[in-house]
């Protein structure tokens, strides 16, 4: 996940497609630019200045100003509470994973059943799919915004929809005392874990060989998770069970 | 070279994924955004544009600026004096959008002036705001009163003008029009505001077009720009003139920025907010100078006399023999029209009386917003008493209404100038502070600054030339115990005041990647 850093190396490298003409230039040249200063962000991390990426890109100011004023426009950039700082905004997320599995489509169907799913309880209801060893939160409690992937995947042992991946994938050589063991587990729990008084359940929804699909994560508080993981399986088996001839 | 750069895009596309996969998660954001409470980023541009345009009322400006900036004896400098009135509309719109670009917030100019200037200088800025859509609010309130009352009168024609009874009756139905409203929301009702909006300039449009179409002599727009004015008729008086109009014109723009109040409400405000405070001058400009070429052309070719027209375009197009047919649609767009700039303008009232409440520079209850609807209610009833019970008072003590709505829109004009001062003295101060502060952008917020000073100090001249002293004792008052106010409140709740300047910030909500923020802050 964290492989590969682009050839050219590390923050403040040269960028030879870029000149001064950024934004009133060829289209494919400003769209090049605007990269490369959401690429700078990602670099440099949170709270990076707008001069500190004119210099990086080596673009007049100005040129930075207007590039970073409509990239945050566009909601790819956020402005820091300082007005100064810049950061990632949920729209990146676009440029994570490949475009095909960057959204995927669920049928109505499922949608429907999470719906009903979440008016029968108080707590945060999601729904999650799993393909070729990612997460994607296809279907996030509005009412309780979820964490989203790029951190969810960066915490996968942390979390009950990351861990049910990992036993999964059996990919967890050294065990973890909250990943689930043996095979196809029904279900994973995080208490506290992510968010000191949080806790989440993730419900596996499996096709017919008993591949991980998808799953329906139910998160609140932490302090009641345990008492309550039973009950919400209870409630939550029949949704996974017809979920999963939806999803496979 | 173009194959170069499409596979260098694809490539840097894969980079940033790899380098979005690895970046640091921000830390220390609040979960929620100070302005939680309102219905957040649900929006449309629509909605903004319907906002902006219905606080300018366009079509109430165009009948009404063009004659005022004509008798004011720029006479036909007045095409000029509305076209300088739109360059300095776009370069306080320039000023506003250093800060529209960059955050949002219900408080709008007040707020925006907050992250420039000392917090006294920011809540003088706030009160100068407040009263302008206070004064705007009541006006509109009037003089929809007036334009619909006269259309009641003329079609029972007693033709003694709308009795004092009918007045007070229609200005509190048109409160009632606006109070449903705006505790419903903009999310609903800007599809109607627009449409009223936009039926109202077509009006106003159409008319101009007939006057300049009707038979009878006319003068090119190049010609009553270019030309001399002929002696015998509408003289000009030079430059001094030309200055007068263009305050008069300026005053039918302010109003143009309220979409800003929206920002929270609006999906991507960073992108909407500043292309709507952008576009609206310009089209509700473009409609000036239609309205203003076709009346100094009216007034050239038919002898009408601006100083004695109460209603310009009525009286024009009678002398152009279109009159009847015209006047009763036309008067009631403009009502109308009245009507929707009430509305808008007690929509930012009431999310900038909001912003001071959640900030807790002015009572905590203002904050309360409405259960389902999530509009700021207590906010609406505060601001609607203002701006009902003073006209009525008014009008019951024997005021008339014409003396009324000149008061109100002097204090409001007035309100709203001292405002764009206020930002735009602020915007470079802010830009200095966040490090992004261009030549250009110091420039235009320099020359907004200086016009409008200019402006503002010819205006107050003017208001009390013209006999209307109140307005300028009301703006003084106001700004006076504002800071009386606010010194008291530095004084016995130093925090309050330090609150001001409260945003609709970044919270965790909005970024990729948010850490845990810090312990005790709650999710749910």
């Amino acid at each position: 996940m964290t492989e590969a850093r682009g050839p050219s190396g590390r923050a403040g490298t040269r960028h030879p497609a870029v000149d001064d003409h950024g934004m009133t230039g060829r289209q494919p040249k400003a769209a090049t630019t605007a990269l490369h200063a959401l690429e700078e962000v990602a670099r440099h991390g949170p709270g990076v200045t707008a001069q500190e990426i004119a210099r990086a890109l080596d673009v007049s100011a100005p040129t930075a100003y207007r590039l970073l004023n409509l990239l945050v426009g566009e909601e790819y950039l956020v402005r820091l509470p300082d007005l100064s700082g810049f950061a990632l905004g949920r729209r990146a997320m676009e440029f994570v994973g490949t475009a095909a599995s960057a959204a995927p489509q669920i049928p109505r169907r499922a949608r429907t059943l999470i719906a009903r799913l979440r008016s029968s309880t108080r707590w945060g209801v999601h729904l999650i799919t799993y393909a070729n060893g990612h997460l994607h939160v296809v279907d996030p409690d509005p009412d309780h915004p979820p964490h989203d992937e790029v951190f969810l995947e960066r915490n996968m042992e942390r979390c009950a929809v990351g861990r049910l991946l990992l036993s999964d994938a059996a990919v967890a050589d050294t065990p973890h005392a909250g990943i689930p063991q043996g095979r196809h587990p029904r279900y994973a729990v995080q208490v506290g874990e992510l968010e000191r008084h949080l806790g989440c359940v993730a419900i596996a929804v499996r096709d017919e060989v008993g591949i991980l699909v998808a799953a329906i994560a139910i998160a609140g508080p932490a302090d009641r998770m345990t008492d309550a993981v039973e009950e919400l399986l209870r409630k939550a088996a029949p949704v996974a069970q017809e979920l999963a001839d939806l999803l496979s | 070279m173009d194959d170069d750069g499409g596979a260098s895009a694809a490539d840097h596309s894969r980079r940033i994924g790899a380098a979005i996969r690895s970046s640091h998660p921000v830390r220390g954001l609040a979960r929620r955004s100070p302005f939680h409470r309102l219905d957040r980023r649900r929006l449309g541009p629509g909605a903004v544009v319907a906002q902006s345009l219905g606080s300018i009322a366009p079509a109430a400006a165009s009948c009404t600026t063009p004659v005022l900036a004509i008798s004011l004896s720029s006479g036909s400098g007045a095409l000029w004096s509305a076209l300088i009135a739109l360059v300095v509309a776009l370069l306080v719109a320039a000023a506003i959008n250093v800060f529209t670009r960059r955050m949002a917030a219900p408080g709008s100019l007040y707020s925006f002036a907050a992250q420039g200037l000392n917090p006294v200088g920011a809540f003088l800025t706030g009160s100068a705001l407040l009263l302008g859509y206070a004064g705007i609010a009541v006006m509109c309130l009037v003089a929809s009163a007036g334009y619909i009352g006269g259309v009641i009168d003329r079609s029972s024609s007693t033709g003694s003008g709308p009795a004092l009874g009918v007045v007070i009756s229609l200005v509190l139905v048109a409160a009632a029009i606006v109070a449903v409203v705006v505790r419903r929301g903009t999310s609903t009702t800007w599809a109607l505001l627009l449409s009223v909006e936009v039926v109202s300039v077509i009006a106003v449009v159409a008319a101009s077009i007939a006057l300049l179409a009707a038979p009878g002599d006319h003068s090119s727009f190049g010609e009553v720009l270019t030309a001399a004015p002929p002696a015998d008729s509408l003289g000009s008086a030079g430059l001094i003139g030309v200055f007068a109009g263009v305050i008069v014109c300026t005053s039918g723009f302010v109003g143009f920025e309220s979409g800003a109040a929206l920002g929270p409400e609006a999906r991507r405000p960073f992108l909407v907010i500043p292309r709507v405070v952008r576009w609206t001058p310009i089209a509700s400009g473009a409609v000036l100078v239609l309205a203003t070429w076709a009346q100094v052309d009216g007034f050239t070719a038919t002898g009408v006399d601006p100083l004695l027209t109460a209603v310009p375009m009525h009286d024009l197009l009678t002398a152009r023999g279109l009159g009847d047919a015209w006047s009763i649609p036309l008067d009631l767009a403009v009502g109308c029209s009245f009507v929707a700039c009430a509305i808008a303008s007690v929509t930012a009232l009431v999310r900038l009386l909001f912003a001071m409440g959640t900030e807790g520079v002015i009572a905590r209850r203002f904050s309360v917003v409405h259960r389902r609807f999530r509009t700021p209610v207590v906010a609406l009833s505060g601001g609607l008493a203002l701006v009902v019970l003073v006209p009525v008072a008014a009008l019951i003590l024997g005021v008339a209404p014409r003396t009324v709505a000149e008061v109100a829109v002097g204090t409001g004009v007035l309100g709203y100038m001292v405002a764009y001062v206020g930002v735009s003295i602020a915007a470079p101060r802010f830009l200095r502070r966040i490090g992004e502060l261009s030549a250009g952008s110091m420039a235009a917020s320099a020359a907004a600054g200086a016009v409008l000073t200019l402006m503002v100090t010819a205006y107050v001249g003017m208001q009390l030339l013209a006999g209307n002293g109140l307005a300028v004792l009301i703006l003084a008052g106001v700004l006076i115990l504002a800071a009386a106010y606010f010194s008291v409140l530095r004084r016995h709740s130093p925090m309050r005041a330090q609150a001001i300047g409260v945003f609709d910030s970044t919270s965790s909500e909005d970024v990729l990647q948010s850490a845990p923020a810090a312990p005790g802050a709650s999710r749910t």
